[in-house]
């Protein structure tokens, strides 16, 4: 598919890869007759459900067996497959420039790099955003090997940027979404709970299959033993000077209440969340979206 | 109290004890930077924790600073004198008084008060350097100072200490006092005395060291806990010098020091014979037991009393020696008016046969060497009260004759310390009658009486007196008439208490009394005589009798070569004697060991039995307690070491060693508390 090597998509995720395939079972609207089942009704071998005819219709779609038996005028309809949009949200503020050998951008960026991939290699379209106070920039969908190569430049391009935004981000990208989808944010969610799913609102009334990957490096989830030093914020700049060991206790107290919040919220709303350790293999990350 | 530092050149160190709060602060102010993703969730820890932490982060520090002060001080080598001390590098003179007396021979079970002050006066000693100098005083009745004057050699003092040996010896606390202070006079530096004893409370109330300012004084007591004991305190023979013929009682007083009541049975050995009586002495009580014995003869011999040993039987054992007398002899002094009726009584004492009078003039009543069994005083005036108030103190019954004319009162209260109030100046009256005043027996029932009682030997009473003193029983001492004429005036009084006196007024001259010439007069004579000796502890205080660590004198007759004389002790072996020339040829032993009977001897003949008796103050093992033991007014040490890290300091580092460790065990337990909190 690509003769460039890239960065975030090797030759080992490839061949890695070529027992994946990426087909979420999420209902979508697609242009193209595809593998993904569509809510659009249409001329299909998939059977659907009955409805009463009205003045209008086609009458080739008339089940006459029906009418013989009942009398009535009954219409078969039939769900179309199409192919599927999928947009990827990558999260490109400062914070997630954090991590001591890979940083949270760069594993976040190998597996929106092979999930583009794999989506572009199962024939469906994929669109990335990366964002961090806003949205930076919008790769609309597209499903050919220029579109990935396209999207691989850019995630190679990518840097951290500003402070996390991710709530805004969803609100400025809703417009720029014109078929639903699969949305999946790969993000470290340093952002209010309650507020992030108030801006996956819209998406999931659309019908969007919403997938959450919150990245977080080992340091994050259990304070490293550093003894008394000044953190300072990436995004903020700001500094707070405390010994690891007297915190740890109350960090691991805070990060879980927050990973706790976006999963009971994400349980509710049916929404995926998957908490993404950077020391795991991001591979492990594609079965999460298959089940 | 103070401190001395001997590493005091490192006291610059001192400066790191800054460093804990040093690092406190400027670890805070320049910690290392860490890049971080987000310190919300931080900060969120740190508003939970911060109430916690901030007096957690000042604890260890305190804990730190202190840790690291300690350790400073530590090698700071600090000296603590508790108690006046600080003079570390000053000579030191120091006097030990060993209580060696007797109720130091307590034995708790395992080991005496003895022993234990030897150990204590040892580990004191222990405690000077080489340059410090030191005496140790074995105080008994006479102490003794091992060097005469303050010496270095520590080590042969406690040689000395170790070779010491109990005494059965009271305690003079005064005397040891003193010689202490003569021994410590003109040393230069410190000066103290250690004193290591029971602190017996009979031996040691009621002293007041009165020391120079610039001596220290230092009491260590080794009496622990109860100290229970019975005794013998006293063996008496009433009367004193029994005639052959007449039977004595023997009196033997045993004492309980304890809480408990003690059932004991004393045993009293007579020469070869022996009888014993129990009894029950009550808690912290006294008993007395008595024996009869007759005397069959007039030669001396010794009597031995005792109860069954018990933890400290230096005092279940006593002895007594009896010197039966030939005769009675009175001694009879006349003045003025008084000369018939002491012829009378010379007649009467002459018809007896066991009672001798020998007239007594006032220069042989002045002389302390005169000894007399009775003493009949005839119209005596008072002069030289004191003298015959000796006598009356030793136990020699005194019968007074006042004359006409004198203030009665005044003389019988100093006779007798019975005070009278009202007619202390009232001068006694002569009065007569012609019809003559009739006598009677007042007291039927006192001993003197009781040969008349069957009327074999007739009435005393009979015979009339035209003329007496016009006395009343109020100007006389507290007492009982033994004899009163009708009208109630006294004839003969016996003062009560413990001086033997009685109060004549039966005029026995010629031509006013009849009742010299009646019959019974000599009976009667004869029965007051013999029974005025009894009953008195002054008689029995006449008995002779020594204490352990006093000397005994004998001075032999002419029929003894002096190179002949011995003195052997209890155990048989022979007690140093000394000549004094000066006193005509006296020998003087040395100081007495133990009690019991020693026996002056020229060649195989016993020339003289003395008793050495145990000294009853040293019976009663009670010490005194710790306030009263502070009120002689020294520092009250528990041991000798107590004393020796007063005078040589306490070594503080091994407790600061300890210290520091116990802060750095607190300082990590406080970090780790916060991190399983």
């Amino acid at each position: 598919m690509t003769q460039r090597r890239f960065q975030y998509l090797r030759p080992e995720d490839i061949r890695s890869l070529a027992g994946f395939e990426f087909a979420p079972k999420a209902v979508v609207e697609g242009y193209f007759a595809g593998r993904h089942v569509s809510r659009s009704r249409g001329s299909s071998i998939e059977f659907r459900d009955y409805r009463q005819y009205v003045p209008g219709d086609d009458l080739a779609l008339v089940d006459w067996r029906v009418y013989g038996r009942t009398d009535r005028f009954y219409l078969r309809t039939y769900d179309h497959e199409t192919s599927m949009d999928c947009h990827l949200f990558l999260d490109s503020s400062a914070s997630m420039g954090f991590g001591r050998d890979l940083s949270k951008l760069e594993y976040a960026s190998f597996f929106t790099a092979c999930l583009a991939y794999l989506v572009i290699r199962g024939g469906d379209r994929v669109s990335l955003q990366p964002f961090d106070k806003t949205i930076r920039t919008f790769i609309p969908p597209g499903s050919t090997g220029a579109h990935l190569n396209g999207l691989l430049n850019l995630l190679e391009r990518n840097r951290p940027g500003e402070r996390t935004s991710l709530a805004e981000s969803l609100r400025h990208s809703f417009p720029l979404l014109k078929r639903r989808g699969i949305l999946i944010v790969v993000s470290d969610f340093f952002d209010d709970p309650a507020a992030i799913f108030t801006a996956l609102g819209p998406y999931l009334h659309r019908g969007f299959k919403v997938f959450l990957f919150h990245v977080l490096t080992p340091a994050e989830l259990e304070l490293e033993d550093k003894g008394l030093v000044a953190f300072r914020d990436l995004e903020t700049g700001r500094r707070v000077t405390a010994h690891t060991d007297d915190v740890r206790e109350g960090y691991r107290h805070a990060i879980g209440r927050h990973i706790d919040a976006l999963r009971d919220l994400a349980q509710r709303r049916n929404v995926d969340y998957t908490v993404a350790r950077t020391d795991t293999h991001f591979h492990q990350l594609f079965e999460r979206l298959v089940q | 109290m103070s401190v001395l530092f001997l590493n005091a050149v490192l006291w610059p160190l001192a400066i790191l004890v800054a460093v804990p709060l040093i690092v406190h602060l400027f670890a805070r102010a320049r910690p290392p930077i860490v890049d971080f993703s987000s310190v919300e969730f931080i900060l969120r820890a740190l508003r939970f924790t911060q109430r916690v932490r901030k007096p957690k982060d000042w604890l260890l520090l305190v804990l730190r600073t202190a840790a690291v002060a300690a350790v400073i001080l530590l090698f700071l080598r600090p000296m603590l004198f508790s108690h006046g001390g600080g003079g570390l590098f000053e000579r030191r003179n120091v006097v030990v008084i060993l209580d060696a007396s007797a109720s130091m021979g307590w034995s708790d079970g395992s080991q005496t008060r003895f022993a234990v002050a030897c150990a204590e006066a040892s580990e004191i000693l222990a405690g000077l350097s080489s340059r410090d100098a030191a005496d140790v005083i074995l105080a008994g009745v006479e102490p003794h100072a091992v060097f005469p004057a303050l010496g270095g050699n520590i080590g042969y003092l406690q040689g000395e200490i170790r070779r010491a040996r109990l005494t059965s010896e009271g305690l003079d606390p005064g005397a040891a006092l003193r010689l202490a202070v003569r021994l410590l006079n003109g040393a230069e530096g410190r000066k103290e005395i250690c004193i290591v004893s029971d602190f017996q409370a009979s031996n040691w109330r009621g002293v007041k060291p009165r020391l120079p300012r610039d001596i220290g004084l230092t009491c260590v007591g080794t009496a622990r806990g109860e100290s229970p004991n019975t005794a013998i305190l006293r063996v008496e023979v009433d009367p004193a010098r029994p005639l052959p013929g007449e039977e004595v009682t023997i009196l033997c007083d045993v004492a309980n020091f304890s809480g408990t009541p003690q059932r004991k049975t004393v045993v009293l050995a007579v020469e070869s014979a022996r009888s014993s009586r129990e009894t029950v002495i009550p808690p912290w009580g006294r008993a007395t037991v008595l024996f009869k014995q007759r005397i069959d003869s007039s030669a001396p011999f010794t009597l031995n009393a005792a109860l069954a040993e018990d933890g400290f039987p230096g005092d279940d054992r006593r002895w007594a020696t009896v010197d039966p007398a030939d005769v009675l002899r009175i001694g009879v002094l006349s003045f003025g008016k008084g000369g018939e009726t002491a012829a009378a009584w010379s007649r009467g004492c002459r018809a007896l046969g066991w009672a001798r009078a020998e007239p007594l003039t006032l220069e042989a009543l002045a002389n302390p060497e005169t000894r007399r069994d009775v003493l009949m005083l005839s119209g005596w005036d008072g002069t030289e009260p004191d003298r015959v108030r000796g006598f009356l103190e030793r136990g020699v019954p005194v019968v007074w004759y006042p004359p006409v004319g004198m203030p009665l009162s005044r003389v019988m209260t100093v006779l007798t310390n019975a005070a009278r109030s009202g007619d202390a100046g009232t001068q006694t009256v002569w009065e007569e009658d012609p019809e003559g005043f009739q006598l009677k027996v007042a007291a039927p029932d006192h001993p003197v009486f009781r040969a008349f009682s069957a009327g074999e030997y007739g009435d005393p009473a009979r015979g009339r007196v035209r003329g007496r003193l016009a006395v009343a029983a109020s100007q006389l001492p507290p007492g009982e008439p033994l004899m009163a004429y009708t009208d109630g005036t006294p004839a003969l009084w016996k003062c009560r208490g413990d001086l033997p006196l009685l109060f004549w007024n039966i005029p026995l001259d010629k031509g006013i009394s009849s009742v010299q010439n009646q019959g019974e007069f000599v009976p009667f004579l004869g029965e007051l005589l013999l029974e005025t000796r009894r009953g008195t502890s002054g008689a029995v205080r006449s008995a002779r009798e020594s204490l352990p660590g006093q000397t005994l004198t004998w001075r032999p007759g002419l029929e003894v070569r002096t190179d002949e004389v011995r003195l052997k002790g209890p155990d048989g072996a022979e007690v140093p004697l000394r000549l004094l020339e000066a006193t005509g040829g006296t020998l003087v032993s040395d100081s007495l060991g133990r009690p019991g009977i020693y026996e002056w001897t020229a060649g195989e003949r016993v020339m003289c039995r003395e008793v050495v008796n145990f000294p009853s103050a040293e019976s009663d093992l009670r010490p005194m307690s710790g306030t009263e033991i502070k009120g002689l007014g020294g520092l009250t040490a528990v041991s000798g070491r107590d004393v020796r890290e007063w005078q040589a300091g306490i070594p503080l580092w091994p407790r600061l060693l300890w210290i520091a460790l116990a802060l750095l065990l607190c300082e990590g337990a406080v970090v780790a508390s916060g991190r399983f909190a």
